[in-house]
């Protein structure tokens, strides 16, 4: 019986072990495979973080009558300490507001820079900073949409799971992270979907503060313009309750070609506006 | 007075355009404008339509969804016709040819007759065509042309003159156009006939003394700051983090004062504390310009940066008021009345910073005349813009509120032989000034916006006395903007905006882009 108990225990043991290892083995399995709406979103920040970015866009704005109007801008981004941006967006049509430059310099506390460049009046003055549930130039994208996202702000819940256009997603919860946030956005929530093979958004969901569905955002025709980096060449957003929606084509696109925080200015802004 | 008059009248009725030919020209560049059914609505670039159009298409399978809105450039646009469709595809043409512009119909109505000037309507029709070229990556030009036409004696003659010292419009002008070269190391030369506005005041700014301003028409010049740019060149640069500019005007430009016949130019202006009554023509009749010598020639220097949330840039003016002032030569029994331009230097100084939804503002000079005429002068301004765009209504887009608060004071003694007088800018200089503007866009989707404004200036310096405007601005559609309104003048004649108590007015303006 001792003979026949003993391997008996040996097989208990490695067993046991063989379990414990597994465990371990597949609990850290589990924690890879499900990273928390936070870490999700940093990497997401890492992998299509560029240091400098300009493209040209045209806009289609479309009611829900089916009329339309164009809008054509430019747009300069850079990336600067503390992953705090500068953002020059000039427009180029129509032609009402054409060589209008309007610069915004990112801030920490969500209390960003705002300047205007006026080309009747040849000036540029300091503005308070657009209400972020506003509209940008009567499209369907409000301000806050146009902004990178600000991590500090929110709060991220990773929701489950599920698949766009057959790639696998994951969704992430966002939600104001104070209360200052809160009354500020125009949102009571937003819906993340992110790529897992190249954590890229491709599509949002905004609910307002009554938490019905307001807009949908869709990232379509993506590239890959450079390493980890991935963008979208067309854009929708789609307002269900006004039932209007804008289209972007990126018209031209470029990144990190070295453009210096100089060109980040309020004179410059009047500069590029002459 | 005898003097002023002969010369007045050596104009006679054959100096000044025919009314009737004037008012034809301006009416027909207004009816060239307005929008019609067809050539109102705004359209979309086919160009880019058919790519949009593509475009979706395209998108549709990779996304799973249809393309059902297809929208495309004929929805909401019917079909233009006739003269419309003409005028609408020689804009197209234009453009592609790189060409823009904008045409402009004005119409004013006075309530009240003046003695200088009986008429009581006055229309004007003014046409822009600029054109934009990249030469290389480094070079560029822009030319910007103006044709004009009105039926208030404003505008006289094609042939213009550098500097531009005439007393009237042209009827065809070259406006600002220069040549701008981009060097190495965040640098820029820009050479030509330049427009400048430094300084942050809404309604005046002390350190905003280059380009001169156009005051046939006082009142409207708020809305068209400036008439004409400068001979000049203008080297800016990034210097670290600081933002440099500095401009060399070769030649000194006057600012155009009111016409002898002129219902903003009174019979006399009196002077508080001078005891003197100064015709009022005396700025039109009888005015010194500094000739085109080396001494007169005319230097600024700019410094920008934005420290923490405020702008802050350091300024310094060397060169000639653009406004004259009054030289008084007793001589005899009798005065003479000189106006002359004071050369100045003048450093500055100015910031602006934004607190939750307030912009605070601030701007000072200090004006020191350095030639025959050496008093010396601090003008400033501290103002506050209220702005909020996240408005609790769906049909209020933006509210806006303004205030400025002017101030002078002479730092040295000032010179009896001189007197401050017809001088368009006294009335801000120490003054509040400010405005509460609406805007609303009933249409959410397409940024028609609406605004109405109520904009006026208090006069401190004499007794009660102001000016208010209320206006009305639509868009109706894009690249088309009406705007109508009343000014309205109150004070006692002797005060700055009493003198223009008769020029009560209703205007109307319509401009359509291309």
């Amino acid at each position: 019986m001792h003979t026949h108990d003993r391997p008996c225990f040996t097989g208990k043991l490695v067993f046991f072990l063989a379990g414990l290892l597994y465990l371990g083995f597949a609990g850290s399995m589990a924690w890879a495979q499900t990273p928390t709406g936070l870490e999700i979103m940093k990497k997401q920040r890492d992998l299509q973080r560029a240091k400098d970015e300009e493209e040209t866009q045209q806009m289609t704005l479309v009611n829900k009558n089916g009329e339309t109007k164009q809008r054509k801008l430019a747009r300069a981004t850079i990336t600067g300490s503390e992953d705090l941006s500068k953002i020059l967006i000039r427009f180029k049509a129509p032609r009402d507001v054409e060589n209008t430059g309007l610069l915004t310099w990112e801030a920490k506390d969500g209390n960003d820079d705002q300047w205007l460049y006026l080309p009747e009046m040849k000036k540029t003055m300091r503005i308070a900073s657009s209400g972020k549930k506003n509209r940008f130039m009567g499209t369907d994208f409000a301000y806050e949409d146009l902004r990178p996202e600000n991590l500090s702000l929110h709060t991220y819940n990773l929701a489950g799971s599920e698949a766009v256009d057959g790639q696998d997603c994951f969704v992430i919860d966002a939600l104001p992270g104070n209360d200052k946030e809160a009354d500020e956005s125009g949102y009571s929530k937003r819906k993340l979907w992110i790529r897992k093979d190249i954590s890229y958004t491709v599509k949002r969901e905004f609910y307002d503060k009554k938490n019905q569905l307001e807009k949908v955002q869709t990232d379509r025709k993506l590239v890959n313009v450079k390493g980890s980096i991935w963008r979208a060449d067309e854009i929708e957003m789609r307002d269900m309750q006004a039932g209007s929606k804008t289209l972007v084509v990126i018209e031209t696109r470029a990144q990190d070609k070295g453009l210096k925080e100089s060109l980040f200015t309020a004179a410059a802004l009047e500069r590029g506006g002459r | 007075m005898g003097e002023y008059r002969g010369r007045q009248g050596c104009g006679g009725g054959r100096r000044f355009p025919r009314g009737g030919r004037a008012f034809l020209a301006a009416a027909l560049i207004g009816a060239a404008m307005l929008p019609s059914a067809a050539g109102g609505q705004d359209a979309p670039n086919p160009g880019l339509a058919d790519t949009t159009t593509e475009e979706r298409a395209q998108a549709a399978p990779a996304t799973g969804e249809q393309p059902r809105d297809a929208p495309s450039s004929e929805v909401g646009r019917p079909p233009a016709s006739g003269f419309w469709a003409g005028m609408s595809q020689t804009a197209v043409q234009l453009r592609d040819l790189g060409l823009k512009g904008d045409m402009t119909y004005k119409n004013f109505s006075f309530f009240k007759d003046t003695p200088n000037d009986p008429r009581n309507f006055g229309n004007e029709g003014i046409f822009h065509l600029q054109w934009d070229r990249e030469l290389t990556e480094w070079a560029s030009f822009s030319i910007k042309g103006e044709a004009r036409q009105d039926d208030r004696r404003f505008t006289r003659g094609v042939r213009t003159r550098v500097p531009d010292n005439l007393l009237h419009r042209r009827m065809v002008d070259l406006m600002e156009s220069y040549l701008k070269l981009t060097l190495p190391g965040d640098t820029q030369l820009t050479m030509g006939k330049l427009i400048y506005t430094w300084g942050k005041g809404e309604f005046y700014s002390p350190t905003d003394n280059m380009s001169p301003y156009d005051y046939l028409d006082v009142i409207d010049r708020l809305k068209e700051p400036v008439y004409s740019g400068e001979l000049s060149k203008t080297f800016e640069t990034s210097t670290g983090p600081v933002d440099l500019s500095v401009i060399f005007i070769p030649f000194f430009t006057p600012a155009r004062d009111p016409l002898a016949q002129s219902r903003w130019t009174p019979a006399t202006t009196f002077i508080p504390g001078v005891g003197d009554s100064v015709p009022g023509d005396v700025n039109a009749q009888r005015r010194v310009t500094p000739g085109r010598e080396a001494k007169n020639m005319q230097y600024a220097v700019r410094a920008r940066k934005t420290i923490g949330k405020v702008d802050v840039s350091v300024s310094y003016f060397y060169g000639f008021e653009y406004l004259p002032v009054v030289q008084k030569n007793p001589t005899g029994s009798t005065t003479t009345f000189v106006p002359v331009y004071r050369h100045m230097q003048a450093p500055g100084i100015d910031f602006e910073t934004t607190v939750d939804k307030f912009v605070i503002k601030g701007e000072a000079a200090w004006k020191f005349g350095d030639r025959e005429l050496k008093d010396s002068r601090f003008q400033g301004l501290i103002g506050v813009r209220y702005t909020r765009d996240d408005i609790w209504t769906q049909w209020l887009k933006k509210l806006t509120v303004d205030f400025e608060h002017n101030r002078q004071e002479f730092i040295s003694s000032k010179n009896p032989q001189f007197i401050v007088s017809g001088s368009f800018l006294n009335g801000f200089r120490n003054s509040g000034s400010g405005g509460i503007e609406f805007e609303f866009n009933p249409d959410q989707t397409f940024n028609r916006e609406t605004k109405f404004r109520v904009a006026g200036s208090v006069d401190w310096s004499q007794s009660a006395n102001y000016w208010l405007q209320y206006q009305l601005t639509v868009k109706p559609v894009e690249d088309y903007t009406l705007e109508t309104g009343f000014d309205v003048f109150a004070g006692e004649q002797t005060t700055f905006w009493g003198e223009w108590r008769n020029n009560d007015r209703f205007y109307f303006k319509m401009t359509r882009l291309f």
